[in-house]
């Protein structure tokens, strides 16, 4: 039977187990009950006793004052929200928050967004009428970070900042200091936010109700004209922003509570770094390439000169002589666009994007194991599941808001499993962490799967009813030598054995793997086994389960969906079926080509065999980011021209024949697909830069140029004819996504789909696979002359090439590319903290400095490639993944020397 | 949630005092003793203003009257008043000393609380407005900090009663009950809630003697 209480005397239903306020606030609305503790993305914490109200058990029997945010309802109670008693209550606390706070509202940063401001304008406070007394109105403001300022004589001890520090964000940088009337917030071991271990994710300056802790972009003052929801563009999370604009110029980014992604939260990237969109090096411009220089030039001579050269090149090579890398950080729409010029008026399947070298294993492994290349389930999930195995994945630094649920899941005790060859920051929290030498993942995995089969523990009945190939599998399985295995990983057997064991156990089981799994030779593989692992177990199809890839780019989901890859074309449909070509060629009114196209690779080797002349490039940085840099930058010199969509002037600038300037995400509209297949609205928050233009319209510029008509970019209108070709995108439309976007597949009904493969797999059965390890190519050939294995990785503060994070003050906080060495490896080579280190491969050299730690194991270092100074990937190499061409990024043979730094490039 | 998130039972000594005699004669016999609905004995600690100071066990219901006179031997001076149960126990006038037993009942009808039911004599001569300051002072000196009500208000109530007995300041009554009424019914825990009761004993036995204090 339903229950139900009273609220000031009339009945409503309770939900059991629900606190007062949010009773009270689930049938009246959120303002009935004023507060100043509570905040909507914390647990209750009853300290300000402002939320109190009056409960009797009968209808006007004896009544008891209760702090209703951690009060929870009695079924048949009668609350009253507002008697006087309560009214009272409110307006002498209130009160005695003002003897010890300053009142220089006018003044004050967050004035008329103040919470103590409206709670005490709402109770009506009239004076403080307590004479003079003991105050803290004379603490200092810290402005010693980047971001992150405090200034605590505004500080009301409510600990929402504490608490958003520990259970939002799970750093702990923030505690409360002292008791009673001296108990104080302190940073660290009470120092400031610079030397504090502050990540800047900001949580605690949004959840500070005064401007006792904010930033310096005054997130919280009232300043802005108005406020924009857009989607952030640093990675595959997918975290929703309320952009304030002041003038046509962002002022400041928060993050909207009711965000289905990100719950109020974001990182630094999402909230403070923006200060690259109008930064003096942007590119404002169009430069062509004239006597070896690039000039500046007007959009007509760009868009002619191209055109032309485009032309010439089509009728002197042919149109499979032309290719393009589309972008991943560019909206679906801009993809779509791009790969139809390519298709339809270029006339080639040359095109590719990031993806390939990120996650086009997970497309490829999963499309094979499961029949869609997507992540299976959602990130919310995580309050579902009872086990995380998180393999080759750093999400705390690489998908920090994600990272941060992962981190308070590890942080509770729950079953988490990390394979990584670093000990993460994630690791450190982990049940298990196996912590493998790099390229050994397939070894490890079947190490896994032998565990689970040998100890019994497999799901027989959803093998029988959803599966086909097991018995192949379990036989080649049970055929493995362990102790093999376990020499190749370095990893325990019966550490291993223990994890599977509690994968297989748990009632429902997650698995996130990065590219800490996709980068490498057997990558495909490796994610084709992590499905067999939730096939096995039976991990496939509900809440709390699923193997769910961590997508490196804000919108790496979308540029596959979008069809940028050669051999499928939007929405993944086979491009060189007849069948299907025909639906495309009716699509687009045009024959579309259905020779076989290039992959990333495949067109530098092209270009060296001089087969391909032309590349355009959408905001790709391929000489700092693609592996074996010298091997990129002699491809672009083969080449006769590249045309280059950037913000800023990259490495690859420099080979461009063509550079257009190109509009950054806070100038454009569009809509982004995260990690979790959640097609979200990037909404146009200023006007492009003067000069620039947004990639969309570049792309319909050059089609109409090329004589394609096509109407200017509007993506709502290039979303209505995605959804005529994208099956999965059937009932999308650009007004019906609202605040927080939909999951896709979206029927023709708009019916979106939090999870994937519930009663029968897109391929009908999921397929088991069987691998062996195989030692990578860049081991058996490299491995004697360079003995130490050199793996990537990412910093929070930093953004892959960092052309934008490297503009904002996150280049205050991480100034440089460091590389991980093991203490015993550091002093073998007489290296000390900080020195220049030389890193050599078959390759080339490098330098960079020394960070001594035992987050590695000894003969394995680890290093990231955010700056140009370093250009790390001059050492990476060509080895990639045997199906789906993704550069082995993560297993370098190399050899290290103390160094005098004369491999440093001056970029 | 308790210790390390397990449920967790905190006794305090007196209970444990208690176990011996109800391990060896059972529940029955323990529940035999006292009155309906104060069961037991409760240990009474005289201070040092008993002509025998000490710690007593008392049958649960034994006249306030004996303990003080017969246990304690009377007093060593002339006395005021009492403050019994901990020091947020209620402030005892001794004029109520003959309507009182060691119950919970009996003090909780009569406005006032046994608590742990130690008895702290204030002497004739002792300003009570000084006690008040003490009282403040202790609850200050004990909050956590953690609800505004005690973290504030004792501190506040501690400044003001100085002020006053520092002469040309008198505490306005209305925000004096405001600030009580505050700590009784919006603290966290029983530091804030429980400081209100010896005062407000205090402002209604000793009227004349606090009133030049207030406005």
């Amino acid at each position: 039977m339903e229950q139900t209480a009273y609220i000031n005397g009339k009945s409503y239903p309770v939900i059991q187990g629900e606190t007062i306020l949010s009773f009270v606030r689930r049938h009246l609305g959120k303002d009935l009950v004023p507060t100043l503790c509570d905040a909507p993305n914390l647990e209750p914490y009853g300290a300000c006793r402002v939320c109190s109200v009056d409960v009797s058990l009968s209808l006007g029997g004896p009544a008891k004052s209760q702090a209703s945010c951690h009060t929870p309802v009695i079924p048949n109670s009668h609350i009253q929200t507002d008697s006087e008693r309560v009214q009272r209550l409110r307006r002498n606390i209130v009160e005695l928050v003002l003897t010890d706070h300053p009142l220089d509202c006018l003044t004050c940063e967050v004035n008329n967004n103040c919470e103590l401001q409206s709670v005490a304008a709402r109770v009506g406070i009239r004076s403080v009428r307590y004479p003079e007394g003991a105050n803290h109105l004379d603490r200092k403001k810290d402005l010693s970070h980047p971001y992150m300022t405090s200034d605590l004589s505004k500080c009301i001890n409510c600990a929402r900042c504490v608490r958003a520090c520990d259970e939002v964000q799970g750093e702990m940088v923030l505690s409360m200091a002292g008791r009673g009337f001296d108990a104080r917030i302190i940073k660290g071991f009470d120092n400031s936010f610079a030397e504090s271990d502050c990540v800047s994710c900001g949580a605690c300056a949004q959840a500070c109700p005064t401007s006792a802790i904010s930033d310096i972009f005054e997130s919280k003052s009232v300043s802005a004209d108005k406020k924009i929801r857009t989607v952030c563009t640093y990675c595959g999370v997918g975290c929703n922003l309320e952009v304030a604009v002041s003038h046509n110029a962002v002022k400041s980014i928060q993050a909207p509570y009711d965000a289905a992604v990100n719950q109020g939260h974001t990182c630094l990237k999402g909230r403070f770094a923006f200060s690259f969109y109008n930064h003096p090096d942007r590119l404002r411009t169009p430069l062509i390439r004239k006597n070896g220089t690039l000039t500046p030039a007007s959009w007509d001579e760009a868009y002619e000169y191209i055109a032309n050269e485009l032309t010439r090149i089509k009728s002197e090579y042919g149109a499979d002589s032309i290719g393009a890398i589309s972008s991943a950080r560019c909206t679906n729409e801009e993809n779509y666009l791009m790969q139809k010029f390519v298709r339809a008026v270029i006339g080639t399947n040359n095109v590719d994007s990031c993806a390939r070298v990120c996650h086009s294993p997970t497309a490829l492994g999963m499309q094979r194991s499961f029949g869609t290349g997507a992540a299976t389930n959602s990130i919310v999930d995580l309050k579902y599941t009872d086990c995380i195995m998180v393999i080759g994945a750093n999400p705390t630094d690489a998908h920090p808001v994600t990272g941060a649920k992962m981190k308070q899941f590890a942080m509770k005790g729950k079953t988490t499993i990390v394979i990584d060859p670093r000990r993460t920051e994630l690791a450190r929290y982990a049940t298990y962490h196996l912590q493998l030498r790099p390229g050994t993942n397939v070894a490890l995995l079947d190490m896994l799967l032998y565990y689970i089969v040998a100890d019994g523990l497999e799901n027989s009945e959803f093998i029988k009813q959803r599966t086909e190939g097991y018995e192949d599998f379990k036989k080649h399985i049970l055929g493995l030598n362990v102790a093999d295995l376990e020499q190749v990983t370095g990893v325990d057997r019966n550490l291993v054995r223990a994890a599977a064991q509690a994968y297989a156990k748990a009632p429902n089981a997650m698995s996130f793997h990065g590219l800490g799994v996709t980068e490498h030779s057997q990558g495909s593989y490796t994610v084709m086994l992590i499905a067999d692992l939730a096939m096995i177990t039976g991990n496939i199809g509900r809440r709390g389960v699923g193997v769910n890839p961590l997508r490196g780019q804000n919108n790496v989901q979308g540029a596959a969906d979008m069809g940028c890859q050669p051999h499928q074309g939007a929405g993944y449909l086979d491009a060189y079926d007849p069948e299907i070509n025909k639906v495309y060629s009716a699509h687009y009114g045009v024959p579309i080509p259905i020779r076989k196209g290039l992959k990333i690779p495949e067109m530098y080797d092209a270009s060296q065999q001089g087969k391909f002349k032309a590349l355009w490039l959408m905001g790709e940085d391929i000489v700092q980011t693609d592996p074996n840099t010298n091997l990129v930058i002699s491809a672009l010199k083969e080449m006769q021209l590249v045309v280059l969509q950037e913000i800023f002037f990259t490495e690859t600038c420099k080979y461009a024949h063509v550079v257009l300037p190109a509009a950054s995400f806070l100038e454009k509209s569009g809509t982004f697909t995260n990690g979790e297949r959640r097609i979200q609205r990037v909404q146009q928050v200023v006007s492009p830069l003067e000069g620039t233009r947004s990639d969309g319209q570049i792309m319909v510029d050059i089609m109409n140029k090329m004589g394609f008509a096509q109407p200017d970019y509007d993506p709502s209108i290039v979303l209505e004819e995605i959804s005529r070709v994208v099956p999965f995108f059937a009932g999308v439309r650009w007004e019906e996504l609202g605040e927080n976007g939909k999951q896709w597949p979206v029927n023709a009904e708009g019916q979106d789909t939090e999870i994937l493969h519930t009663d029968t797999f897109k391929r009908g059965l999921g397929k088991f696979h069987f691998f062996d390890w195989k030692e990578t190519q860049e081991i058996l050939k490299h491995g004697k002359t360079y003995p130490y294995i050199i793996t990537t990785n990412r910093e929070l503060e930093h953004y892959n090439n960092g052309t934008m994070t490297r503009r904002t003050n996150n280049a205050k906080i991480l100034s440089e590319d460091y590389l991980l060495i093991h203490p015993d490896d550091a002093s073998r080579h007489f290296i000390a903290e900080g020195d220049l280190v030389c890193v050599e491969s078959a390759r080339g050299k490098v330098d960079v400095k020394a960070r001594i730690t035992d987050e590695v194991k000894p003969g394995v270092l680890s290093t990231t490639f955010h700056f140009p100074e370093v250009l790390m990937n001059t050492i990476t190499s060509s080895e990639k993944d045997s199906e789906a061409m993704c550069p082995e990024y993560k297993v370098v043979a190399v050899n290290i020397r103390k160094s005098k730094g004369k491999h440093l490039t001056t970029a | 949630m308790g210790l390390f998130n397990m449920p967790t039972v905190v006794n305090n000594v007196e209970t444990l005092a208690n176990l011996p005699f109800i391990a060896d004669s059972g529940g029955q016999a323990y529940a035999a003793i006292g009155t309906d609905r104060s069961k037991g004995t409760k240990l009474v600690c005289l201070d040092g203003h008993f002509n025998q100071p000490g710690l007593v066990e008392v049958e649960m219901g034994t006249p306030l009257r004996t303990v003080i006179d017969e246990l304690g031997r009377g007093f060593r001076k002339p006395i005021k008043a009492m403050h019994i149960g901990g020091p947020l126990g209620g402030l005892v006038p001794v004029s109520k000393i003959d309507e009182l037993t060691i119950d919970f009942d009996s003090f909780s009808k009569a406005g006032f609380l046994l608590g742990h039911a130690s008895i702290v004599c204030i002497p004739e001569e002792y300003p009570l407005i000084e006690y008040l300051g003490h009282l403040f002072e202790f609850t200050a000196h004990e909050s956590c900090g953690k609800c505004f009500p005690c973290r504030l208000g004792s501190t506040r109530g501690k400044e003001m009663i100085q002020k006053a007995k520092d002469g040309n300041y008198k505490m306005p009554k209305e925000l004096f009950s405001d600030l009580l009424e505050a700590l009784e019914i919006g603290s966290l825990c029983a530091l804030g809630g429980g400081l209100p009761l010896p005062v407000r004993n205090a402002l209604l036995y000793f009227k004349e003697e606090l009133g030049p204090y207030f406005e």
